[in-house]
């Protein structure tokens, strides 16, 4: 316990030393965390009003952006799948940045649904024992379960290796590969449901569609490994830390594959709703090209599908996939677009028109921004704590030997090399 | 005045930057809550009353307090014991009283044997006043500044079924030719989609088909107003406000007691009536007769004379939702 | 043994909290107290329906009194006429006939006592049971009116059934029945979401 809490506050040390660059990157994360509480503080006192939602659009960007992140946290198992499942050497070395990704995603994802809800004190209602936990009936019970579920396999797991590396000792595989295999298939699940969460709304033409679970699936698969890719990038310019070309390619790979499914799938549900163009298509008609002089989120969505399909090109040829320099910008390109096909693309058109035809738009406000950043600038926060302790856990820089002596030294390096650069 | 008082109601809507927003909280902070309430209806308030009120705030507001603490800790209704029900309805009385100066009387009689209420709305009758919506807002306390309505009438044009072609705004002289009217609100599914969706429980089906809102075990996710088929629920953006002159004293827990921001809320067959033998409000305001409602079990009842003799319909039953909600021609 | 044990752990808490139905609660029936039922037909100064097998279904009073008409009308005489008015718009200036094209008094008023109806079924009807007069041509209305299909109930849903006479409704003299001005305006699109 002891071992482990010196772990804990070495860990803690670390995560607040660093560049200039380092502490300019804190400094913008912590700003926007206040910015986020500001914003949380009017929600809290005035209620949902201070948000742009209303009877007939009642999930905004919250709801929208706690789909996307907990597709961005399902992931992380791409990494996990190759390393564990098929021992993959290169993935072996990152899986843990997989993981960590996953535990910075779930939290913005459970962050952005306490701030969705009405009444957070009474949260604990809907907890097993104190509350009434209304399972299996109601899905969101089950995203409860797989969600927190998953938030601690991720925690755990990557806890447990570090710790030992930190003590120079080799995880023992008995204790943890178990639970790795268990996190597969959680990962898998954590999306499906949250899919379900949407489908099992019979009434709503827009979400009840059977390829809506696997279609979630395959754009998480194509949004996080290209979260990763960029975060890679970043580490290999910032650190000492080796992630080799073989990896980036393979994951790009895995990008690739999962975008076509991707676009297959967006592609099916296109022509469903315009083949026939029916009263159920009247959402997809206004995501698309509005409806009756409303087209809030058309321009959005239209530039969303022209980077989705540039970047899965861009991708697609093997010259430039493994041009590291057209690499990110087309990962970042396909992650921005994922992220408003399935947020803000999904949630908010399911509820226009409303279930009886009316047409009431939604805008997001200041308040809603702000708190949105702010949970946004808590989850990179989280990562990049985690990102950082694991660097320099396997890097060597800290260990339950030596201090953190070595760390100084080493950022200076770093920073030179990126100036250099 | 009234235009005044609604824009002070709206609070920080009604401001276009949060730095008013922040001023306004702030100003909204100092008064007391009722001193607020008084002065946002002042008109209402008679000069004395709100003297009185001010002399006795500083010890209501400490009950108030202490009575919202009790709340947080409150647990679900439907595992209460009867005393724990009893006891919890008599802190409601209390708010009531302390927080708006009304002598509330809430019910919490259960639902009666024998009995499963439906509803029959006959399109060629109804003529679009909307006078039923007047009367549903001011027997169920709703929000009187956001203006929350349970009940939406769409005018139709004949020939057409679907009421994504209906339009619930007008405001022109009615009934007009040509058109018809068809009204919406919670339709009491047997098989309601919104409990199922409820990850706490807090919205249930009762024995007599009624579905009814825990407000105080709600936590305010708005997934049964996802799920809801026919948008008859609503919920409360912000702290509702009614004017103490206005507020309907006779309450039942699971309809028309006040609620407070970030809970669900829903038409409930006007609970606090029907359960005592009484029509809900709406049907008891419509100048036309088109609205009726009564005990589905008891044969002898008008709305199983119309479910067996008139050619009825109900919205989108290929859902399976089981409306006890029918719409009839003459 | 720690995975068992952990697994045994979320399946008790699984069931646990997997919270169960609760039995529903109810209360005791609801009865109609036999005073209330009296007092309601006395409110409504109501009559029961002299239709066969509908004894249980009570017609309440109009508002308005009903004109006494053998002050002028007297049993057996000529009705009243006013020469210096014109014909039709004497005593009964406020009546216009709109009904059916082309009726005029005697149609459905008994020329000798027009408190009494003419009516092609039953030859008792009067003013309070209006609804035997105008059941004699509408007939569907009728039929529903009985039913509960049509016309307004005055009392709750359980209990005595007061529901109002045809006149009560329409006006007799031009049944169909107006226009107005609706109230409560909806307001569905919130200003709010365009204000920020």
């Amino acid at each position: 316990m002891k071992a482990f809490f010196k772990f804990f506050t070495n860990g803690l040390t670390t995560v607040f030393t660093g560049s200039v660059n380092y502490y300019l990157w804190l400094g913008l994360l912590f700003a926007l965390m206040i910015g986020g509480a500001y914003g949380y503080s009017i929600q809290f006192r005035e209620g949902l009003v201070a948000t742009g939602m209303h009877d007939h659009v009642s999930w905004g960007i919250y709801i929208s952006n706690f789909i996307f992140f907990v597709g961005v946290a399902a992931g992380g198992v791409m990494l996990v799948i190759p390393a564990y499942v098929m021992k993959d050497k290169d993935f072996t070395k990152v899986v843990l940045i997989g993981e960590g990704l996953a535990v910075a995603a779930l939290v913005m994802a459970l962050m952005f649904v306490l701030v969705d809800l009405g009444g957070v004190t009474r949260f604990w209602h809907m907890l097993p024992v104190i509350g009434y936990f209304h399972f299996p009936q109601s899905m969101l019970t089950w995203d409860v379960l797989v969600l927190n579920g998953y938030l601690v396999l991720n925690l755990a797991i990557p806890a447990y290796i570090l710790h030992c590396h930190y003590h120079g000792r080799e995880p023992n595989k008995k204790i943890y590969v178990p639970f790795v295999i268990l996190s597969v298939f959680w990962a898998f699940g954590i999306h499906l449901v949250t899919a379900f969460l949407l489908v099992s709304v019979a009434a709503n033409s827009f979400w009840s569609s059977g390829l809506l679970g696997p279609r979630f699936l395959a754009s998480a698969f194509a949004a996080g490994p290209a979260l990763i890719i960029i975060i890679f990038s970043i580490i290999r310019q910032t650190s000492s830390f080796k992630i080799s070309d073989e990896t980036i390619n393979k994951l790009s790979m895995i990008v690739m594959f999962a975008a076509y499914a991707n676009l297959i799938m967006l592609f099916s549900e296109i022509f469903k709703e315009f083949y026939w163009v029916s009263e159920h298509s009247a959402h997809a008609r206004y995501l698309f090209f509005g409806l009756e002089g409303h087209h809030a989120v058309t321009p959005y969505m239209w530039a969303a599908v022209i980077c989705n399909v540039v970047a899965t090109l861009m991708i697609s040829v093997q010259k430039l996939r493994e041009n590291i320099a057209v690499l990110v910008p087309a990962c970042l390109a396909l992650f921005l677009s994922i992220w408003v096909e399935k947020g803000l693309g999904l949630v908010i058109p399911g509820f226009i028109p409303s279930q009886l035809g009316e047409i009431v738009e939604y805008l997001p406000t200041s308040v809603e921004i702000l708190v949105t950043l702010g949970i946004i600038a808590f989850g990179l926060f989280t990562l990049t704590a985690l990102l950082k302790v694991f660097i320099r856990v396997e890097t060597g820089a800290i260990s339950s030997k030596g201090g953190t002596e070595g760390l100084a030294a080493e950022m200076d390096a770093a920073i030179k090399k990126r100036f250099t650069a | 005045m009234k235009d005044d008082s609604k824009k002070k109601g709206a609070g920080c809507n009604s401001c276009n930057s949060s730095e008013n927003c922040f001023a306004d909280m702030a100003l909204k902070k100092k008064g007391s809550r009722r001193g607020a309430l008084a002065a946002l209806f002042g008109g209402a308030a008679t000069a004395a009353a709100s003297s009185a009120i001010a002399a006795a705030s500083t010890e209501d507001e400490k009950e108030l307090k202490r009575i919202k603490r009790d709340e947080i800790f409150q647990k679900y209704y439907r595992t209460m014991t009867e005393e724990e029900r009893a006891k919890t309805i008599a802190r409601f009385e209390r708010k009531s009283k302390v927080q708006y100066g009304v002598d509330a009387h809430i019910d919490g009689t259960h639902a009666r044997p024998n009995t499963l209420f439906g509803y029959a709305f006959n399109i060629s009758k109804c003529e679009g006043s909307r006078k039923c919506v007047d009367a549903c807002v001011t027997e169920n306390n709703q929000d009187r500044t956001s203006g929350m309505q349970y009940i939406k009438l769409f005018e139709m044009e004949d020939g057409i079924g679907s009421v994504h072609g209906g339009d619930t705004e007008y405001s022109h002289e009615v009934p007009v030719e040509g058109k018809y009217y068809l009204g919406t609100q919670c339709f009491h599914c047997e098989n309601p989609p919104c409990t199922k969706a409820c990850p706490t429980g807090a919205t249930w089906s009762e024995p007599d088909g009624i579905v009814v809102v825990d407000y105080n075990w709600c936590i305010g996710c708005r997934y049964c107003e996802a799920a809801c088929p026919y948008f008859a629920r609503r919920f409360n953006w912000k702290e509702p406000e009614v004017p103490s002159d206005e507020i309907n004293p006779y309450q039942h827990y699971l309809g028309n007691r006040m609620r407070s921001k970030g809970v669900m809320e829903k038409c409930t067959f006007c609970i606090q009536r029907t359960r005592q033998g009484k029509q809900p409000a709406c049907a008891e305001a419509c100048p036309t007769g088109a609205r009726v409602f009564g005990n589905l079990l008891d044969p002898d009842s008008e709305i199983r004379w119309i479910l067996e003799n008139k050619k009825v319909f109900r919205l989108k039953e290929d859902l399976g939702t089981e409306p006890k909600f029918w719409y009839f021609t003459d | 043994m720690l995975k068992n044990n952990f697994i045994l752990l979320v399946g008790a808490l699984l069931f646990a909290g997997c919270s169960k139905e609760p039995d529903p609660t109810y209360s005791e029936p609801l009865e109609q107290e036999d005073y209330d039922r009296q007092q309601l037909i006395d409110d409504h100064r109501a009559q029961p329906v002299t239709v066969e097998g509908y004894a249980d279904v009570y017609v309440a009073a109009l508002d308005t009194e009903t004109k006494n008409c053998a002050r002028c009308h007297k049993s057996g005489e000529q009705p009243y006429r006013d020469d210096s008015l014109p014909y039709g718009q004497d005593a009964h200036w406020d009546v216009a006939i709109h009904h059916a094209g082309d009726m005029e008094c005697f149609s459905c008023h008994k020329k000798e006592d027009p408190n009494q109806l003419v009516s092609v079924v039953d030859k008792n009807a009067t003013l309070e049971t209006a609804y035997l007069h105008c059941g004699s041509c509408h007939k569907d209305q009728f039929a529903s009116w009985l039913g509960g299909a049509h016309g307004k109930r005055l009392t709750g849903w359980k209990g005595v059934r007061i529901v109002k006479n045809c006149t009560g409704c329409h006006n007799p003299h031009a049944p169909a029945r107006g226009t107005t001005l609706p109230v409560a305006q909806p307001t569905i699109t919130p200003e709010r979401a365009k204000r920020h």
